[in-house]
């Protein structure tokens, strides 16, 4: 793009650049400091000598405890069972009916998508939603989590665009003249084929399903069943109105680690490390694969934002 | 005579086309077979509740009796809401929220895809891209915890303050910094995420416009004003209809987890004061009232931004 260099232009230049710098600094500084936190020593903290960068003898109590004393080694498992659940039927369920829905020649087809559309602007709400999880019986189930979040027009009419565009039809009718059937077309020779899309939408619900708060907080009442949000409200937010006390002290106190006296250390910097190695313990799938996969991200948005 | 033969063929006609429709339907029968699980998981968790979402409103729930046994009482829970004292409140509330989140929250990533398109050091740009996109992954419950941390009565901003001889304010438990606090986080989570459809709408401004107003003589402010906004108008106007419908929609999560006894009075909205009297106070019919009210609302909101939209410009969603 051309313009002229004049010292007005170069003043904007200088002062877009500084802006972002500063932007940047924001958007990482916080997660720094938080790692930071989580392994310096309680001491330092409680002081508040950690500035940015971890001080005092560097320790990993902080992950320690809260592995051994909280919920949030069984929390973990949920979660990835559930993004991984939810991954997985995500891709089968709108694929399959993506792969049915490209065919032009398919008795009712109009029908179906009108079906299919209707539901992207259909009202629900936590209401009714809640009660037909009590009516068809999973309420306080696991699947209560991953069911609901398995079903998306929207996929669907992303992975038909993308199937119709990756495929010719050249591709299919050789497989049709060789005697395939439907089923096998759609497994050997679709699915191998829009492996870059499926990469994309298995992102996204494996990001939403590992974030998701209401969810889970609506629909299960049995702890061991919690995912990663619903501890972490716990251990980050319950104990926040007010000096630290009543329910940090009673998550210490209700796992392995009753018995050990904690009196002598529990501190305000011990809380703060606790509760930031909490976070990084939660987002570090996030931050490390995020470089890499960030690409299918935008990639993924800007087909939503192209479908018409 | 003439009459029956043609009734005749009229009539093999459509047998015809049964047996085809059936041949026709045995044909793609494994396709049926693949539509099917998104055809009933649709059904079951979107066609279903929305009908309760219409339907519970005007009865008196019962879990024994469902969606349609259960008696029908009419109007009473809309009356019963519009007569408490929460309904005011409660609009006052969403309508804020929703308002500053929009006014704020919807030219921040325009602006940032804006000031990005003037960044021509290649790497520097993608770096600041995939930065900010970066908070739009984070958890509204690491957000909030977060947000909470740092502005705490001993987080780093206080400590900021204290340094600077400014005394400690409490972000946290004062109702007049809940807003503030909303909006901006939310600015800081979501403006980089959603600068990603502006800029793809950026790149394809046709550049010859960018080389006429170069020879035109026109500035980098000029141009930004005559040639990349107006190319911008389409995806602007049709994100700010839908965003406008969502004023009233404020999400549940992060009003949630932010709120505490102290701030109530600012922040209890509509998505919050269902869960509570209805998921925890069991009111199912009067929740669900408030939610159909809130659902509405904001379809009316939708209509009437796209209809002032369609007036005063070319662009709408309809």
């Amino acid at each position: 793009m051309r313009y002229r260099h004049n010292p007005g232009s170069m003043a904007f230049d200088v002062a877009n650049h500084l802006l972002f710098l500063l932007l940047i600094v924001s958007f990482i500084f916080p997660f720094v400091y938080i790692f930071s936190v989580s392994i310096s020593g309680y001491a330092e903290i409680t002081l508040n000598a950690v500035k940015l960068f971890p001080k005092g003898e560097l320790h990993l109590n902080s992950y320690r405890i809260l592995l051994m004393a909280t919920n949030i080694g069984i929390a973990y498992v949920n979660s990835v069972l559930y993004a991984v659940l939810t991954v997985i039927l995500t891709l089968l369920v709108t694929s399959a009916a993506a792969f049915a829905l490209e065919r032009q020649s398919l008795p009712f087809r109009k029908v179906i998508l009108v079906f299919i559309v209707l539901t992207m602007f259909v009202p629900t709400n936590m209401i009714p939603s809640f009660l037909v999880m009590i009516g068809i019986g999973l309420y306080n189930s696991r699947w209560a989590i991953v069911l609901p979040a398995c079903f998306s027009a929207w996929y669907i009419f992303i992975m038909r665009a993308n199937i119709r565009s990756t495929i010719g039809s050249d591709l299919r009718e050789a497989a049709y003249m060789d005697g395939a059937g439907d089923l096998y077309v759609y497994l050997r020779i679709v699915l191998p084929l829009i492996k870059p899309i499926l990469a994309t939408i298995g992102l996204f619900a494996a990001v939403e399903s590992w974030n998701n708060y209401a969810g889970p907080l609506i629909y299960l009442t049995d702890a061991t069943k919690f995912p990663l949000p619903l501890i972490l409200q716990r251990i980050l937010l319950e104990g926040r109105v007010g000096r630290y006390t009543g329910s940090f002290q009673s998550i210490l106190r209700s796992g392995p680690l009753r018995d050990v006296s904690l009196e002598g250390w529990v501190g305000p910097g011990f809380f703060k490390s606790f509760k930031f190695a909490a976070i990084i313990l939660t987002i570090w799938p996030i931050i490390v694969v995020y470089p890499f996969i960030q690409k299918y991200f935008v990639k993924g948005v800007l087909v939503g934002s192209v479908k018409d | 005579m003439q009459r029956s033969t043609e009734l005749k063929a009229r009539k093999t006609d459509a047998l015809l086309r049964n047996v085809s429709l059936i041949t026709q339907l045995r044909k793609h029968a494994a396709l049926y077979v693949l539509l099917l699980p998104a055809i009933l998981g649709l059904l079951i968790f979107k066609y279903v509740p929305s009908i309760g979402a219409i339907t519970i409103p005007f009865t008196r729930y019962s879990i024994v009796d469902g969606f349609f046994g259960s008696e029908w009482v009419g109007i009473k829970w809309f009356i019963q809401f519009m007569e408490s004292p929460f309904f005011f409140r409660l609009l006052k509330n969403t309508f804020l929220l929703g308002l500053y989140s929009l006014v704020f929250g919807f030219p921040a990533p325009i602006l940032l895809a804006l000031l990005l398109n003037e960044i021509h050091n290649r790497p520097f740009k993608t770096i600041a891209q995939s930065i900010t996109y970066l908070p739009h992954f984070v958890s509204v419950v690491i957000i909030v915890g977060m947000l909470y941390s740092f502005f705490g009565h001993d987080g780093y901003v206080n400590r900021i303050l204290a340094a600077l001889g400014i005394g400690a304010v409490d972000f946290v438990n004062d109702p007049q910094w809940f807003r503030p606090l909303y909006v901006v986080s939310g600015v800081w989570q979501s403006m980089g995420w959603g600068s990603i459809v502006f800029l793809a709408s950026l790149a394809s401004i046709n550049p010859e416009l960018y080389e006429a107003s170069y020879l035109d003589g026109a500035n980098r402010v000029q141009r930004a004003i005559h040639v990349t906004l107006p190319g911008l108008a389409p995806t602007i106007t049709i994100l700010l209809i839908l965003n406008v419908g969502q004023v009233i929609n404020v999400g549940f999560e992060k009003v949630f987890l932010m709120s505490n006894p102290g701030i109530y009075s600012v922040a209890d909205v509509f998505s919050t004061y269902v869960y509570r009297r209805g998921i925890l106070g069991l009111d199912y019919s009067f929740a669900a009232a408030v939610g159909l009210f809130n659902a509405v609302l904001a379809l009316a909101l939708v209509i009437a931004t796209n209809y002032i939209s369609r007036t005063v410009s070319e662009n709408s969603l309809w």
